[in-house]
């Protein structure tokens, strides 16, 4: 991969929470305005992984963390870091649809209030608007934009969390198992989604599912027991895996 | 078994009944003796009537020999001091909830807690020692400092010694309802780059809102029906004011000083007594039901 491809970088990350360690010597370039999948068995350390990105980890006392974490070659565990504006950059989806218990418009309006990215209602609305058709669910709500935002069936909500994701132009989006509470038709529509959004966000996803990684994703990672076994183009990889144990993951064979 | 079962589910089954019979029984006998009162002093004048002063006249001559029952200021005595004790529990104990939720260190929760614990099972005869033998002289004290002069029996020392003993209730409730807030969207509120004050303000506190809302209606009815403090610390004079430092009566102390003693139990005075404890009995029964009712819608949020 050329360098100015790569928007994000881990290099010899090492995590632990108290005694035990969760990643081992992690090293992983992401690239600009592609779909890199994480996968691999419970408990290896993808979500871990993940939540280094945008130091979500930051908040769990006992996670240790060590080695270096780029973003456009920037060091984001330097001590001088604005963790407030590296989240700004760096969204965030999670498993279970979390839509604040306020309405779709508040819902999509909150990071963009508390970032001040704003002068004014219309501004905002306009915000709201574009990030909702972006996640594909201005067409289903633009009626109900009062409505709170739990009333949403499971599919819409995530389609919400990724449009309240969004509104703050973040430059990556990182995504864990976003569907795994959907049903398949949701889960297609959000698949599509991600496809599209590619184009202006880099986008980092963890999934259980080797379709989806097949479908989704141009490069794969693939994780066991703390540290990456494998990882590269996903083509190449779901083809042609070089490792033995890569192979079997994807086959089904074990995870 | 089966018919074990049966023995065992039918003693549940009068314990829970007695426990309701024993209630409503008493909710009647205190209906049915107020009935009497207000046979004697209409409804109105108890309610709405100013002048407190059961005693039955010495002399056949002083006027309202039958003594005369408007309540209102004992009304007033009873909510000035717990308003001043809500002034205290509400803040304090809201505070001290968040930071037991968001902030405090799992370590720090764990030894703190318990201490706050402890301090509601502080029988209430202790706070109003500590009332009468240390808080009031010391209020005194900086009231004549600052050229004021404080009642010793006066509504703000009652009032803030009431408050103290009710932040730990206050605390607890609403420390309950923020950790009922899901983490998830915590996480969320924080993804999005959120500090942990516009978390706070922006996520846990407006979904724990019922949650605290109830605590503060449970803190308030907890200090409507306080009775120990009150009678150690505030006044016996049924005065109608609003100023802080001076002596007022509540509802429980003039119940309590009507019925110690000697009793005729068909006397106004005896029987003014029940009339207190049903108006008591209603304020409180209001106050417990709005706070399970608006907990309870709140819970189904996020089920
Ligand atoms: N907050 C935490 N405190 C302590 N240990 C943790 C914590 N979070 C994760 N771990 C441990 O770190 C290891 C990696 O967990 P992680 O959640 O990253 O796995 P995962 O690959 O995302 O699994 P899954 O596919 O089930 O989500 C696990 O052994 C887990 O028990
Ligand atoms: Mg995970």
């Amino acid at each position: 991969m050329k360098n100015k491809d790569i928007r994000m970088q881990a290099k010899g990350l090492n995590v632990s929470y108290g005694d035990k360690q969760a990643l081992f010597d992690v090293n992983l370039e992401i690239a600009k305005n592609k779909v890199t999948a994480l996968i691999g068995p419970s408990g290896c350390g993808k979500s871990t992984f993940l939540r280094c990105l945008n130091r979500m980890n930051d908040v769990v006392d006992s996670c240790k963390i060590d080695g270096i974490v780029q973003l456009d070659g920037f060091n984001i565990y330097k001590k001088k870091v604005d963790v407030v504006l590296l989240r700004q950059k760096i969204g965030m989806v999670f498993q279970k649809p979390n839509p604040f218990p306020k309405s779709i418009y508040e819902n999509v309006a909150y990071g963009p209030k508390i970032h001040g990215l704003t002068n004014s209602r219309e501004e905002l609305d306009k915000l709201v608007k574009k990030s909702l058709n972006r996640a594909g669910l201005w067409e289903e709500v633009k009626d109900r934009l009062e409505d709170p935002g739990t009333s949403l069936s499971g599919g819409q909500q995530q389609r919400l969390c990724i449009a309240r994701a969004i509104a703050v132009t973040p430059e990556v989006i990182l995504m864990d198992e976003p569907c795994s509470a959907l049903d398949p038709i949701a889960t297609k529509i959000i698949e599509e989604l991600i496809d599209d959004l590619k184009k202006k966000f880099t986008i980092v996803i963890i999934t259980h599912s080797m379709q989806q990684a097949a479908r989704v994703s141009d490069y794969t990672a693939f994780f066991h027991l703390g540290k990456i076994i494998e990882s590269g183009e996903t083509k190449q990889m779901f083809s042609n895996p070089r490792l033995k144990r890569t192979q079997d993951y994807i086959a089904g064979k074990f995870g | 078994m089966a018919r074990f079962d049966k023995i065992i589910k039918g003693y549940f089954f009068l314990c829970a009944a007695f426990s309701v019979l024993i209630t409503v029984l008493i909710v009647f006998s205190v209906l049915f003796e107020s009935v009497r009162f207000f046979n004697i002093v209409p409804v109105w004048d108890f309610l709405f009537g100013t002048q407190w002063s059961p005693q039955t006249a010495m002399r056949a001559d002083q006027a309202g020999s039958s003594g005369s029952f408007g309540a209102v200021p004992l009304f007033m005595g009873t909510v000035l001091i717990t308003f001043i004790a809500m002034c205290i529990a509400a803040p304090v104990g809201l505070f001290s909830a968040i930071y037991l939720s968001e902030y405090a260190p799992k370590k720090t929760v764990n030894s703190i807690k318990p201490i706050l614990e402890m301090l509601a099972g502080v029988p209430t005869v202790v706070y109003g020692y500590f009332a009468v033998i240390t808080f009031s002289p010391f209020l005194r004290g900086v009231g004549d400092f600052f050229g004021l002069s404080i009642a010793s029996e006066s509504a703000m020392v009652t009032g803030i010694v009431m408050g103290i003993m009710i932040i730990p209730y206050v605390m607890s409730l609403s420390n309950d309802a923020m950790n009922a807030v899901p983490q998830s969207l915590k996480d969320a509120s924080t993804g999005m780059g959120a500090t942990r004050s516009e978390t706070v303000r922006l996520v846990v506190i407006p979904a724990a809102l019922p949650g605290i809302i109830s605590a503060m209606l449970l803190g308030i009815s907890r200090g409507i029906g306080e009775t120990m403090i009150v009678v150690m610390a505030a006044g016996l004079a049924a005065k109608l004011t609003a100023n802080p430092f001076e002596a007022v009566t509540t509802v429980t102390v003039q119940i309590v000083t009507l019925l110690v003693g000697d009793q005729e139990f068909d006397s106004a005075k005896t029987l003014a007594a029940f009339a207190l404890g049903l108006t008591l009995f209603f304020f409180t029964l209001v106050l417990n039901v709005a706070a399970l009712f608006i907990s309870r819608k709140y819970r189904e949020q996020y089920d």
